[in-house]
């Protein structure tokens, strides 16, 4: 009997994703979750801030001179997160022109605020399915957005936790086959972010076995002719490109039922 | 042409790959998708073929240089 019960205006979801990629945690605050939006904002700020620190803001010092512009980072893993992007280019830009050593963890810094930008993506996936679903309908089990993360860290993982095993295990070992099989033609010089700022972009959609092969191999010189390098360039890249259409695939399974005018419950 | 194969082949994984994770986004149902493989692989070779041999044809007659 909540008929005269007045209904709880529909938040626009697009709009909440989008405030989200602007600020993290400001799409939740629009949907009325200020403590989930203060968390969201703290751990993804946190992790962009700490890499800038590590890294002294000198990510977009990688660029060669011709390819420094205004849109440099919009194929940056950081274009996740939009806000602290802009930020980090009017604070620090492309640095002071000087030749001057890197910073010890620049890497680290990198690294991490690069996985601010893809956490920051998935808190986006997360105010959208939250702005389509409320209590009374919002699915059981894992929200998109962790399917997607974990999709992302590890390549067919967001399938599995789906209990779509088949699928989960060849995407792994497509993606997987061809990141190692791309850095094995590379002689692993494809896993640095200063010799390959756009490439190794595409790698990171790999997730951890990208990471992983890149401590691994820990930016060794390289020292001779490599034959094929451009080959493992684009396998890799590529691998990391088509983890994309794996992840709208987990994603677009995960989406979170949708009431319709009647109050039934709609999966879309 | 210098290390044809080696390049051939390496063009059947990387497009292997792309049409084994198209069935992925474009089929929900697992054993449709495995079961249209055969088809889609067949279907993708034969266009790149295609493809090859039109530009080659293009090249040779408009666009030769030696």
């Amino acid at each position: 009997m909540n008929a005269g019960k007045p209904a709880r205006p529909r938040a626009n979801p697009d709009l909440a994703a989008i405030l989200t990629w602007f600020l993290p945690g400001a799409g939740h605050v629009y949907l009325g979750k200020p403590l989930f939006g203060a968390i969201a904002f703290v751990v993804v700020e946190g992790l962009y801030f700490l890499g800038l620190r590590l890294s002294d803001g000198r990510l977009f010092e990688y660029l060669d001179p011709e390819l420094q512009g205004p849109f440099a980072g919009a194929l940056a893993p950081e274009a996740g997160n939009l806000g602290a992007l802009v930020w980090q280019m009017r604070s620090y830009g492309f640095g002071q022109g000087l030749p001057r050593p890197w910073p010890e963890h620049i890497h680290l810094g990198t690294w991490l605020t690069a996985i601010s930008g893809i956490l920051n993506a998935c808190l986006m996936i997360r105010a959208h399915a939250d702005a389509r679903s409320d209590r009374r309908t919002a699915s059981k089990g894992l929200t998109p957005d962790v399917l997607v993360f974990a999709g992302w860290l590890v390549p067919g993982l967001g399938h599995i936790l789906q209990r779509r095993y088949r699928r989960g295990i060849a995407v792994f070992a497509i993606l997987v086959g061809m990141l190692v099989l791309g850095t094995l033609l590379a002689d692993g010089s494809n896993l640095d972010r200063e010799r390959h700022f756009y490439y190794w972009a595409g790698q990171f959609l790999v997730g951890a076995p990208a990471m992983l092969l890149e401590a691994i191999h820990r930016h060794a010189p390289v020292t001779g002719e490599i034959p094929y390098v451009d080959a493992g360039l684009v396998m890799v890249c590529l691998s990391g490109l088509l983890n994309v259409l794996a992840l709208l695939d987990v994603q677009g399974q995960a989406k979170a039922p949708v009431p319709d005018a009647a109050g039934v419950t709609n999966s879309t | 042409m210098k290390d044809l194969p080696t390049h051939l082949l390496l063009f059947a994984i990387v497009g292997a790959a792309i049409v084994a994770c198209s069935l992925v986004f474009s089929e929900a149902d697992d054993r449709k998708a495995l079961k249209n493989l055969p088809k889609r692989l067949l279907w993708f070779f034969v266009g790149c073929g295609i493809l090859a041999a039109i530009l080659l044809f293009v090249e040779r007659v408009f666009a030769r240089v030696a």
